[in-house]
């Protein structure tokens, strides 16, 4: 902290606005809402472990980042927090993913609903084979919605929300695989925020894309974490630190260091960290 | 530290440091160039330094470079971000110290004119611990060692110390023989140029250890050590 008391009157005015501007401050989780709260989980692909034991707290609105080595577990942890896992046979899972207090791997959680809460968008774009206003509906629709007015309305909110509304907003019928592979991402991304999560999970969104789309996708994603609770996966290491707040490095299905984006990319505490972050891997 | 997977990104960094020590090197010459100078009546042949000026000019640009570069295409982070930042303002440190050396033999050329005996050992004394500073701090970069840039930063008080008895001197001395005001006031210079040498190294240090550990020391902020990181 600069003593703003040691500068001379004399300066004050070249001064004026001096400390308006601050460098940002290192978060931490102690001062954060946490929404997903994670304790002790592990998974097995059969006998192989998967992830080890990894306990940690994600914050509300807030992008936290998963990078890692191929392998590291850093997607299957991603999918846990919907329950994506669930859907293969040989996966067994310990340990707790608490959503606001509520372990979601208890009995009678409601996986639909769960998902519907948790919202997932993939590393290739996957529209529906249905016009760009269809694949928007679409949540609303399954959840029984038929009034036409909240339909638009939901569709328009959801589309410039992702900015894509000036892009298509005169062709709301014409087929969304039409799209640009950019287009179809932010357009899955509205579809998936139409139906209202409170958590994105975000697997490598930006990997099959260019980098004008791929500067749209971070845009936006700087924008939703004012209402959602963003957990990326890349492969993009620049992309994570620009994108997140917290990043986890995640190496043999452990969780090596979970720390503020920006102490953890310019002083990691591990020495692991600094030599993957750092290109010193292998 | 280990190698970089990609290995022309270690070449890149290795230039950067090798730049650096030889930039260190050359200006360890310039200013003992300077220091031997002072009472030589061949203080007015300033070609050696001038020489050794260039060579520091083109080096500091080659760092300068190297650095741009590296951060541009190769987006560094952690340690090698540090390395990066902290050589590229080494480098700055040591060109200005360049500077006051070569300001040094200029006013040691002048004295030399007046052709008044000088009595140069206060001068000479801080010029041989600002000396064995800057040998200490180029060793330190050349060892990537925190610790002794450490222990070289606590030291720059020992310089201000005989900076002011210097300065105490030479000034009694301006009052006592007005008559050797022109090679007092030059002498008052030379002893400024040194202290001003001996903050460059501790400059250094400080970017050393931010380099090494990344904590942050420094002297201008509360007017004593403090660590901020």
């Amino acid at each position: 902290m600069i003593p703003t008391h040691a500068i001379p009157a004399a300066t004050s005015s070249m001064a004026a606005g001096l400390f308006d501007t601050q460098n940002r401050e290192v978060l931490s989780l102690a001062d954060e809402e946490i929404a997903i709260s994670v304790q002790d989980l592990g998974l097995y692909y059969g006998n192989d472990q998967a992830l080890k034991s990894v306990t940690m707290d994600v914050p509300a609105r807030r992008v936290t980042a998963f990078i890692g080595p191929s392998g590291c577990g850093k997607s299957t942890l991603l999918r846990c927090f919907n329950r994506m896992n669930d859907l293969i046979d040989i996966v067994r899972i310990e340990g707790e993913i608490n959503l606001h207090g509520q372990n979601i791997y208890a009995r009678g959680v409601d996986v639909a609903e769960l998902r519907r809460r948790i919202g997932m968008v993939f590393q290739k774009p996957n529209p529906f084979p249905k016009s760009i206003y269809e694949n928007v509906a679409y949540g609303l629709r399954l959840q029984g919605v038929k009034e036409r007015a909240t339909l638009d309305e939901v569709v328009e909110r959801s589309l410039k929300a992702v900015a894509l509304w000036d892009e298509v907003k005169d062709r709301l019928a014409s087929n969304a695989f039409g799209l640009s592979g950019g287009q179809q991402q932010r357009l899955v991304i509205a579809r998936a925020i139409a139906i209202e999560p409170e958590v994105l999970l975000l697997d490598e969104p930006t990997s099959a894309l260019d980098p004008i789309s791929t500067a749209k996708i971070e845009q936006l994603i700087d924008e939703l974490k004012e209402q959602y609770t963003i957990l990326i996966v890349t492969h993009n290491m620049q992309q994570a630190g620009r994108v997140s707040d917290y990043t986890a490095y995640m190496y043999l299905g452990e969780l090596v260091e979970y720390a503020d984006t920006m102490h953890l990319f310019t002083n990691p505490s591990q020495k692991a960290t600094e030599d993957y972050i750092t290109g010193r891997y292998g | 530290m280990k190698q970089h997977t990609v290995r022309s990104f270690d070449e890149a960094m290795q230039r950067v440091t090798a730049d650096l020590l030889r930039m260190g090197r050359i200006v360890q010459d310039e200013l003992r160039t300077a220091t031997s100078q002072l009472d030589n009546t061949a203080a007015d042949d300033v070609q050696p330094m001038l020489d050794l000026e260039e060579w520091v000019d083109t080096l500091n640009e080659r760092i300068d470079r190297e650095v741009q570069q590296t951060l541009a295409l190769r987006q560094p982070v952690a340690a090698d971000l540090r390395a990066l930042m902290s050589s590229n303002r080494i480098a700055t440190e040591m060109e200005r110290i360049g500077d006051h050396a070569k300001n040094m033999t200029r006013r040691a050329a002048i004295i030399a004119e007046q052709g008044v005996p000088m009595d140069f050992s206060r001068v000479r004394g801080l010029a041989e611990a600002v000396q064995a500073q800057l040998a200490a701090i180029l060793t330190a970069i050349e060892q990537t060692d925190a610790e002794a840039a450490k222990i070289i930063w606590g030291k720059d008080a020992q310089i201000d110390g005989l900076y002011d008895e210097a300065f105490s001197t030479h000034l009694a001395e301006i009052c006592q023989t007005p008559d050797n005001a022109v090679s007092c006031t030059h002498m008052l210079f030379i002893a400024k140029a040194l202290e001003r040498i001996g903050d460059h190294v501790t400059n250094m240090a400080e970017d050393l250890i931010y380099w090494v550990s990344a904590e942050r020391l420094s002297k201008r902020a509360t007017g004593g050590m403090a660590s901020q990181s």
